[in-house]
């Protein structure tokens, strides 16, 4: 007999990986091929970072790595950099969220502007390190800011159509869950 | 349970944070082998792409072209195939505007040329038709440009095909046109490629007849007809129209200015030809010193 708190748990786990994978699927999607002025939000990172700061234990690393790999050998990016500095922000939200069980919706949204704008400010330094083309600080400025803006509507999605909450103060004291 | 899980979280922290600094050392080299060994990279990453696309290819035709639709908030198959059509159709009538586009300028370079061959001097003056005249008889055009802009009388007129007139009456900010359509109109022609002399009689018709006064078998429809340049009233070479018989057997000119729709018209700034009017003091070089006077225009043979 599977514990409940178990199953949920991988439930959810295939949830985040059924939900990646159909950001990536939508992002390979044909829909626009004329290049737009305005880069897309990076909603792989949204509902990464909603995961991590609700529920790190719905979203195991290796998961992460995997899921951002793949995003990254299919939309063509460098291999590897982008996964690597989005872990590293991923675990500063998921220490920023840990053990509380309330936080408001505009720190929770301010942690991750911030951290997704040290991710991209670091990604571009590593390019630049490394002398790799990229595709303008106007274009990552606006991209940040269209991930800033699309978060919040993420968050909402998880929290209310996928029910993925922060633990409540009778979870964590440790009393039966359902 | 709980207890045993918080302890056990208390012991994974430092795990955990040596698994994810390995991780993040893994993709550091991931990331460093593909940009030293970039080509054997890339092809792992194009089998990897293509493992993986193909495998979605069943549903990523049917949901892009789904969502197209619903973006172009048309529900029935019909008017989206029209729309798809409509917007193909587009795109080769904007290519085709560019080819457009792109022979007018070649067009309006070869015409710059062409009228620099003719007379480096010739430049005009553009003017808006403000007024037809009312009378029926009486064909002529009142422009908005005058004596202000430098118009004077006898100056040839143009709109952008073929000649319209000439400059008959100019005031401070408007000029008339008499048109070659008008009974007073006279204008000496070359047909070509004969190189017949003609005058060109407006007779308050489209086609105005010509007077041709050498050799008319020379002579065909279709010829072209521009103006000689004879007694000075215009510039030679600007084209008039096109030989055409008419009925009775007279030969006409197809005027090539659109004169239904008389909008723009060029004048042209005609430089007055210095006359020699002396015999030439060849020997005695203080006659020849003086400066010859530039003579009015002609009043030539207009009627």
């Amino acid at each position: 007999m599977v514990d409940p708190i178990t199953l949920r748990r991988y439930l959810y786990r295939a949830l985040f990986l059924a939900v990646c994978a159909m950001l990536i699927f939508l992002k390979l999607l044909p829909l626009t091929t004329e290049p737009r002025s305005i880069p897309g939000p990076d909603l792989l990172f949204c509902v990464t970072a909603v995961w991590i700061m609700r529920r790190p234990r719905w979203a195991p690393v290796g998961m992460i790595v995997l899921v951002h790999l793949l995003a990254d050998i299919l939309f063509l990016r460098p291999i590897g950099l982008w996964p690597a500095l989005s872990l590293l922000g991923y675990e500063f939200m998921r220490r920023k969220a840990e053990g509380s069980t309330e936080i408001s919706p505009v720190v929770e949204i301010g942690i991750a502007a911030i951290a997704f704008t040290a991710i991209v400010t670091a990604n571009a330094l590593f390019l630049g390190l490394v002398g790799v083309q990229h595709p303008g600080v106007i274009a990552a400025i606006l991209h940040v800011f269209v991930t800033i803006i699309a978060y919040p509507v993420v968050m909402a999605f998880c929290v209310f159509v996928l029910r993925v909450r922060r633990r409540r103060p009778s979870e964590l004291d440790g009393s039966v869950v359902a | 349970m709980a207890r045993d899980r918080q302890s056990q979280e208390d012991y994974t922290r430092p795990v955990r944070r040596v698994l994810i600094g390995a991780m993040v050392f893994v993709l550091f080299c991931f990331f460093a082998l593909w940009r030293i060994d970039n080509p054997r990279v890339e092809r792992f990453r194009a089998a990897i792409v293509d493992q993986v696309v193909p495998s979605f290819d069943w549903a990523l035709v049917p949901v892009t072209r789904f969502t197209r639709m619903v973006e172009d908030f048309q529900s029935y198959a019909r008017i989206y195939e029209q729309n798809q059509e409509l917007r193909r159709e587009l795109q080769q009538m904007k290519s085709w505007q560019e080819a457009a586009i792109q022979l007018g300028q070649e067009n309006a370079r070869l015409l710059d040329l062409n009228k620099v061959r003719l007379n480096a001097q010739l430049t005009f003056v553009t003017g808006v038709v403000l007024t037809d005249n009312g009378s029926p008889f009486r064909r002529s055009v009142l422009l908005n440009v005058g004596a202000r802009d430098g118009i004077q009388d006898g100056w040839a007129t143009m709109d952008g095909l073929g000649l319209v007139g000439r400059i008959s009456g100019v005031g401070r900010q408007t000029s008339r046109v008499i048109l070659l359509t008008d009974t007073n109109s006279r204008v000496p022609v070359t047909i070509q490629p004969s190189g017949q002399n003609a005058l060109l009689i407006g007779d308050n018709t489209l086609a105005p007849p010509v007077d041709i006064a050498d050799n008319l078998e020379d002579v065909r429809p279709g010829d072209r007809v521009v103006t000689s340049g004879d007694g000075k009233v215009f510039p030679a070479d600007i084209l008039v129209g096109q030989i055409a018989q008419g009925p009775g057997g007279r030969l006409r000119v197809k005027l090539a200015a659109d004169y239904g729709r008389l909008e723009f018209l060029r004048v042209l700034r005609t430089p007055v030809a210095p006359e020699i009017a002396s015999t030439g003091g060849l020997i005695a070089a203080d006659e020849a010193m003086a400066a010859p006077a530039l003579p009015e225009p002609e009043e030539g043979s207009d009627g």
